[in-house]
């Protein structure tokens, strides 16, 4: 490993090289950065990732099936295991998928799920993410380069091959084709992903299309190739919902695809992940996650949650109020780090402020024990330093659902920060899964 | 993946003709450098003058750095390899990581060119990867619609710069030559009647200034 | 029980070509219990091929692309509605109409109404006295508002049209637990495509129109419900061209005898 260490300059040469980096926007100007790779990477032995991989199937099969049923019967509701509130004004239950049956009765077909490592060596999950989940290209192509840096490196440590996943991801697009060509469909050249947009078309072989690329005619969506136009049959989309259909959405956007959504409704095409899974990973959904693996799946939850408190009720809501300096708080309509903050962080004002903000909403705030993670070794100018990281591991459902062996493992640059976004600042790590 | 729509066709058009652009001024930028050095301090002038670009630079000092590097130049070298960075980032998924990644070295050499004292091995760099660029598309992209509309545009750039810096009758042949034979195979549509003008135009060359010829080369590709 | 012969017709002229034109319809008056749909006859220009459809709320939609360019584009809905207003909807109550939407949500001005509403146990009559009041308090007024306006904008400028009479009563409904829907229609006589809502109580939907401050009957044809008017607009459509757009709208909804 030490040798892997050495080369980290070179290594992260070569991502530039290959234009690994994502955009931000700094007061409106886009922006593209490096994204900076510690080479010491995270290790996960295989008695590890066993475990860590069935409660993520467990828990992805439990949320598809959760997904059918919101839009469906919604029998869990009226078993009154999830309070009907929690669905129907969450901003991610979309009407308009109501009684649509997806190809396969996969919903998720990706999905990013983020987990820590506590001190006692636990692993917990922090936030599902079962719309765009995005990253599997970094520590993918990260892999790759690494093997050519440090041979010897992968020569002598029994690591699970990561480079599998075009594969992977194609044979999930392959499963619910309807009959056409694959795409993945980029809202464009400057998108934060836009990298991995491109980087995952080639690793897949499918077509990398920019909106105005498709059109829907007779509820069939076409790519409008130069020669004669081809059927789509697949569409892995990087457009979230709101923008994907501006004739069923957001009537402004102009990166969507008109009519998507009637052809989608009409099975002429699968869309990966499905329109509306919003519902499901939703921060106030989350607390029920271990509720709905029992109801669907009659197991008990094998993943654990991070212990959160719905402000929704009152036990729950003392509990938090009695305990506030000691907890973290966070706002279920907002994502990418934003909306978190600690109790212990707010002077008296602000305090007094959330709180009746709290007592209006009540379903718009959970509050979670903060978790003492495992904080991990990163090189900071020639010195081992410890940051605090999470890891992203990528599920993907085709016809079995998989946990690919590997993850994105993002640190924190600041050292008292817990806020390990990459939109935020920070890096990120290889993750090795061991075959032993 | 041999699917091209309009919108990459145009991609890949683009790609090719910067790419050009920066290679063949590059070439020129280092003869008038080496003029220079010794004998007509003055040679970059005839250079703005043959390529139609504004002389903003009003010294031969100036010129050697703005030219090169100035990104707000819409005309220098920078900038046209950023816009061929630019179009082949767009096109990954059909021109390989591996081609992508020789553009975006090119950019890096001229980047650290910009910052370090800059010296004409830099540019001898950023030919070298050029020119990888190009062997890697020959290897890695698997369609040759694709291949052949980018070496249309690389060819019609070629032409273009060639008509506007007098370069020598059988110079231009060989690039039209070449041009014409990818145009042909691209099954991309064209202006025939531009084409035609251009055709004749070079057949009938009696060493005259083809200038006029330059708005039909630039219509042929529909873009 | 009536029968009602419906005409209704858009005309959308642009000042110059578009292309590339999608377009997403809800101009079909839907088959219910209380209304049946015949005849009915739908023509689109320029000729285009047309899918039809339903959406998630089970409205009719057609759908559509045209490629050429074109500077006008128009449909012509005919048909009879035969209407039984004695005939009950008992139809399955989608919870979603509990919610308020961003449109329907109204957080204050709301006491006039819901005092009144306080004074009686049945939720239709409570809708029934929102309503009353809300026709005598509101100002129809044409063009002080548009599609895009918000209960609580109508409410706090007092004026509006019959979808910010619908939007606002939607608001105070579901406020008090009353599930409620949008629906987009005719009602007999000439002009323009009309709204109202639906309130549920006592396991069925009925029609309130708080514009005209009376309950649903059969001199009314329903195209499409809702959430909100977002859920139920007419003509939606995106298209390349930097052109302006006129539309015009005509509806003729006449009483025939019954056969």
């Amino acid at each position: 490993m030490q040798d892997l260490i050495k080369y980290t300059d070179n290594i992260n040469k070569l991502l530039a090289r290959f234009g690994v980096k994502f955009g931000i926007y700094k007061n409106n100007v886009f922006h593209e950065q490096l994204f900076p790779f510690d080479a010491i990477p995270r290790v996960i032995t295989a008695k590890e990732f066993d475990e860590m991989e069935k409660g993520l199937v467990q828990r992805v099969t439990a949320l598809n099936m959760f997904l059918y049923d919101i839009y469906h019967e919604q029998k869990i509701i009226k078993d009154k295991i999830i309070p009907e509130e929690f669905v129907f004004s969450s901003k991610g239950y979309l009407p308009e998928c109501a009684g649509v049956t997806p190809p396969g009765k996969v919903y998720s077909h990706i999905s990013g799920i983020d987990l820590v490592q506590a001190q006692d060596k636990k692993w917990y999950i922090l936030e599902d993410n079962l719309r765009i989940p995005s990253g599997a290209s970094y520590p993918l192509i990260a892999r790759k380069l690494c093997r050519i840096a440090s041979p010897r490196t992968y020569a002598c440590n029994a690591i699970v091959d990561n480079r599998n996943y075009g594969t992977m991801l194609s044979n999930v697009m392959n499963n619910v084709n309807t009959g056409g060509i694959n795409v993945i469909l980029t809202p464009g050249r400057y998108n934060a992903a836009f990298f991995e947009h491109a980087y995952l078309a080639e690793m897949t072989h499918s077509v990398l299309a920019m909106p105005s690329d498709l059109y829907v005619e007779n509820c069939q969506v076409y790519y409008r190739a130069m020669d004669k136009p081809q059927r789509v049959g697949a569409i892995y989309r990087r457009i979230s919902d709101e923008y994907l259909d501006p004739l069923t959405f957001l009537p402004e956007s102009l990166i969507g695809v008109p009519n998507l959504m009637a052809a989608y409704r009409a099975g002429n095409v699968a869309i990966l992940n499905t329109p509306g899974n919003g519902v499901a990973d939703d921060k106030g959904i989350y607390y029920f996650v271990p509720a709905m693996i029992k109801y669907y799946l009659g197991e008990d939850s094998i993943t654990h949650n991070a212990p959160t408190y719905l402000m929704y009720y009152q036990k729950d809501r003392d509990y938090a109020l009695a305990n506030f300096d000691k907890l973290v708080f966070k706002d279920v309509s907002e994502a990418g780090g934003y909306g978190v903050f600690f109790g212990r962080d707010l002077d008296s004002k602000k305090k007094a402020d959330f709180i009746d903000l709290m007592k209006a909403e009540p379903r718009r705030f959970i509050a979670q024990e903060i978790i003492d993670f495992i904080d991990l070794p990163i090189m900071d100018n020639g010195q081992e330093v410890l940051r605090k990281a999470d890891l992203r591991a990528f599920v993907l459902s085709g016809n079995e659902t998989k946990v690919w062996p590997s993850g994105l493992t993002r640190f924190s640059r600041n050292p008292d920060s817990f806020v390990v976004n990459s939109s935020q600042g920070g890096g990120f790590k290889d993750t090795w899964v061991l075959s032993r | 993946m041999g699917i091209i729509s309009l919108e990459k066709s145009n991609h890949l058009y683009w790609l090719g003709r910067y790419s050009e652009r920066a290679f063949t001024t590059i070439r020129t930028f280092m003869d008038a450098y080496d003029t220079m050095l010794d004998q007509d301090p003055n040679a970059y002038k005839h250079i703005c003058e043959k390529l139609h670009i504004p002389d903003v630079y009003g010294s031969k000092e100036v010129f050697i750095i703005n030219y090169l590097f100035d990104e707000t130049d819409p005309n220098s070298v920078y900038s046209n390899l950023s816009r061929a960075c630019d179009n082949a980032s767009v096109m990954r998924d059909m021109i390989s990581s591996t081609a992508l990644g020789y553009i975006q070295l090119a950019l890096d050499v001229m980047e650290d060119a910009k910052r370090e004292t800059f010296c004409l091995l830099h540019l001898q760099q950023v030919l070298d990867d050029l020119y990888a660029f190009w062997g890697s598309i020959d290897d890695y992209v698997e369609s040759s619609a694709c291949r052949n509309i980018m070496k249309t545009g690389r060819y019609i750039e070629r032409l273009d710069l060639y008509i506007r810096l007098d370069y020598d009758r059988k110079a231009m042949e060989l690039a039209y030559e070449r041009m014409a034979y990818r145009l042909q195979r691209s099954s991309a549509a064209y202006n025939e009647q531009d084409f035609k003008i251009v055709s004749d135009a070079i057949n009938n060359n009696k060493g005259g200034n083809l200038c006029s010829i330059l708005p039909n080369l630039n219509n042929i590709f529909k873009d | 029980m009536r029968k009602l012969k419906f005409h209704y017709e858009m005309q959308l002229d642009f000042t110059g070509d578009v292309t590339r034109h999608s377009f997403a319809l809800r101009c079909l008056p839907k088959e219910t219990c209380t209304q049946n749909i015949k005849k009915l006859s739908c023509a689109i220009a320029p000729l285009s091929s047309i899918t039809k459809s339903w959406d998630a709320f089970g409205n009719p939609m057609c759908f559509g692309f045209i490629n050429e360019p074109h500077d006008y584009f128009s449909f012509c809905v005919s048909g009879i509605a035969i209407t039984n207003s004695e005939n009950i909807d008992h139809g399955e109550l989608n919870h979603i109409f509990y919610y308020p939407t961003p449109q329907t949500t109204l957080t204050h001005g709301m006491e006039p109404y819901l005092a009144l509403a306080e004074q009686q146990r049945d939720p239709m009559q409570k809708a029934l006295r929102m309503s009353d009041e809300l026709y005598h308090r509101f100002i129809y007024k044409p063009k002080s508002t548009n599609t895009r306006t918000t209960a609580q904008q109508a409410l706090d400028q007092g004026t509006g049209v019959c979808q910010d009479y619908t939007h606002i009563m939607l608001g105070l409904c579901r406020h008090l637990g009353i599930p409620a829907r949008y629906v987009a229609g005719f009602m007999i006589g000439e002009g323009a495509t009309h709204a109202w809502l639906e309130v549920y109580a006592r396991g069925h939907w009925i029609g309130i129109d708080p514009t005209n401050n009376r309950v649903v009957d059969d001199m009314y044809v329903k195209m499409s419900e809702g959430r909100d008017a977002g859920d139920c607009i007419v003509d939606k459509g995106v298209f390349f061209g930097n052109v302006q757009q006129k539309q015009s709208v005509f509806v003729k909804v006449t009483q025939e005898p019954l056969d």
